[in-house]
């Protein structure tokens, strides 16, 4: 659905890069998710995958489109979601999505059943400008799925969202690619790529470190480790064992028959420790 | 259909917004100054002040009636300076109101008080011979001062004699002259209608970029060009609206309207086209303020020639809103319906070249 291959970009038109050398592909039904900190390079290719900045350097094909020679019937098949909401606050949530749904030559999807999916049942006919800031992103959001797009670009789409309408996005999210549809995700937040990403790539000053999907980083970069919690004479005891070592395994297996087990962790790293482990910064 | 959709979303922001009301309100505020604050033939009347001594009331009324276009009927009227009260006979003539004071001293008081030409007019009671003498603040033409050396210089029916031999031809007997509400209109309509235009729609833009939405359309099939003259066709629209209603009440049914709406489009896309030029090269109003300033400073330049008509350099005519008041003017006295084609063909030409100026701009400045 994506390749990129040798991309380049300098916004000074000179050395002064701020995407070298970066290649990667997604296939369709993927979630793929470019994870940075500020500054890395993910706004910025992700503005040329979308048209919004000019291909200067490589090879860049979007939905089967080369970018260097870009159709504007392209954006039929992508839809946009971001990170700051930009939405006309003088329309209505309705008048919005209807002014946007005109937009597209392909069947459009209802704007009352997207305010509904987004959270936004019965503010239809409430001028966006007197959202708050995160109806103003689920609107944002909403907005993305007008085309029933097949590549989905989502720029942290759970920035400033309150927990539980976070977890309702990223459960779109994953029916969406159920569905079938490719999402391209931008974020520095690891959890969200951690639970959404079949793959994942790490991007620092402009160029790509590592590309792999979360669970082998884990394996490959997390501890052999169980840390066991139990109750032992009224007392709370704990714990660590190899998964690897035979006498821990034989160990482990003994404590589990005797003891009352309170709580059984294995010792994987998280995708923000693996990140500081390849690139030497930190996500935020 | 996309760029009807456009449309119709621009008309629902323009009449949800700040700008379009004013404009609305500046039509209004024009018409009311049109129709109730300038007076159709404007006439200036200018103050005099005299002292008349002479030998008797019978030579002096003489005098009096000699006053152009007065009716000899006089007034007492009080004038005040400073605390005192002055009195003087008021004479009105279609031009003057002369005031005839009771002592030369009251009349330099009020010359110097009122800023004011003042004179003592004495008739020596011996020869009957006439003495002038003129009170002035220093600042008038040096012409003036000149006349005033030589006018009493030399026996005065030599000098009406010698004008009523002359001859006066005018040259171009087809001269229309517009009253004084109507020569101001193609001055409002150049900078109520077309020009507020390119404020208007750079303002609109910078909105829009503002709130991010011009990317939020960019990835979506419609054009730019479409979005762009959305905007373009709402404030043609809007100047249509706001420029009929100053010319209907003025003008009725005395100017061909058809010229008239072609020229107020013309001349607005081009007004358009210049305020998307400055808003493709600018983030906001605020850093754009300099570029917009000194633009409407150029376009309004040609307003003083237009006043002015002795002040009409060559390189004015080259500043485009020159032609933009005259065209309105060539409509209003019902002249060279022609020549205003021509002009509107010239500013369509000019507005396609902004037009696809502008449209290669955004393209290349929609960042991320």
């Amino acid at each position: 659905m994506v390749t990129v291959e040798h991309l380049y970009h300098s916004y000074s038109k000179d050395d002064v890069y701020a995407v070298k050398n970066v290649s990667f592909d997604i296939p369709k039904g993927e979630v793929f998710g470019f994870l940075g900190p500020s500054g890395a390079g993910k706004s910025t290719t992700q503005g040329i995958l979308t048209g919004l900045l000019r291909l200067q350097r490589g090879q860049v094909t979007v939905a089967g489109y080369d970018v260097k020679a870009m159709k504007r019937k392209m954006f039929n098949q992508i839809g946009m979601s971001f990170e700051q909401s930009n939405v006309y606050s003088k329309m209505t949530a309705r008048e919005n999505l209807r002014f946007y749904a005109r937009l597209f030559d392909v069947p459009t999807r209802d704007p009352d059943e997207l305010l509904k999916i987004v959270g936004l049942d019965g503010k239809g006919s409430m001028r966006a400008g007197e959202f708050s800031k995160g109806m103003k992103h689920r609107l944002t959001f909403a907005r993305s799925m007008l085309n029933n797009p097949e590549l989905w670009f989502l720029d942290e789409p759970t920035t400033g969202l309150d927990p539980a309408i976070a977890a309702e996005i990223k459960g779109i999210v994953k029916e969406e690619n159920q569905k079938g549809v490719t999402v391209f995700l931008t974020t520095h937040n690891m959890y969200i790529a951690d639970e959404l990403c079949n793959r994942v790539a790490f991007i620092v000053d402009g160029e790509i470190k590592l590309i792999d999907s979360p669970k082998s980083l884990k394996l490959q970069y997390g501890q052999s480790l169980v840390e066991v919690e139990y109750g032992d004479d009224g007392h709370l005891s704990s714990e660590t064992f190899s998964t690897v070592d035979e006498r821990d395994k034989v160990s482990l297996q003994e404590l589990i028959a005797t003891k009352h087990i309170r709580t059984m962790h294995t010792k994987e790293a998280t995708l923000e420790e693996i990140f500081i482990k390849v690139t030497g910064r930190e996500l935020a | 259909m996309k760029l009807w959709s456009s449309f119709v979303k621009e008309l629902i922001i323009a009449s949800r917004g700040f700008y379009f009301y004013v404009e609305v309100l500046m039509a209004f505020v024009l018409l009311f100054v049109l129709l109730f604050v300038i007076p159709e033939n404007y006439v200036s009347k200018t103050d005099e002040y005299l002292y008349l001594d002479f030998p008797s009331a019978a030579i002096e009324q003489k005098y009096i009636d000699a006053f152009k276009d007065s009716d000899g009927q006089s007034d007492i009227v009080l004038l005040k300076v400073g605390t005192d009260e002055l009195p003087a006979r008021l004479y009105e003539t279609a031009e003057q109101r002369i005031y005839l004071l009771e002592s030369e001293e009251a009349m330099a008081r009020l010359a110097e008080d009122r800023h004011k030409i003042g004179a003592a007019v004495i008739m020596d009671a011996d020869d009957y011979e006439l003495h002038y003498t003129y009170y002035l603040q220093g600042n008038e033409a040096p012409r003036l001062k000149g006349l005033l050396k030589i006018l009493h210089g030399q026996d005065d029916t030599a000098l009406i004699a010698a004008a009523e031999t002359q001859t006066v031809r005018t040259l171009t007997e087809a001269q229309v002259y517009l009253n004084d509400r109507e020569n101001l209109l193609p001055v409002f309509l150049a900078f109520n209608g077309s020009l507020m235009g390119f404020f208007v729609i750079a303002a609109y833009i910078f909105l829009d970029k503002k709130e991010g939405v011009i990317k939020a359309y960019a990835i979506t099939p419609s054009p730019i060009w479409q979005y762009l003259l959305s905007k373009v066709l709402v404030l043609t629209v809007t100047m249509l609206v706001t420029s009929l209603l100053l010319i209907t009440p003025l003008m009725g049914g005395r100017i061909n309207y058809l010229v008239m709406i072609v020229f107020l489009i013309t001349t607005g896309l081009f007004a358009s086209g210049l305020g998307l030029i400055i808003a493709g090269y600018f983030d906001d109003m605020a850093k754009s303020f300099s570029a917009m300033f000194l633009l409407m400073i150029a376009l309004m330049l040609p307003t003083l020639a237009y006043f002015a008509p002795g002040w009409d350099p060559l390189w004015l005519k080259f500043v485009p809103s020159y032609y933009i008041i005259f065209g309105f003017k060539e409509i209003i006295i019902q002249g060279d319906m022609g020549f205003v084609m021509l002009l509107s063909l010239g500013y369509l030409l000019l507005s396609a070249v902004l037009f696809t100026w502008s449209i290669a701009r955004f393209k290349r400045t929609l960042t991320v």
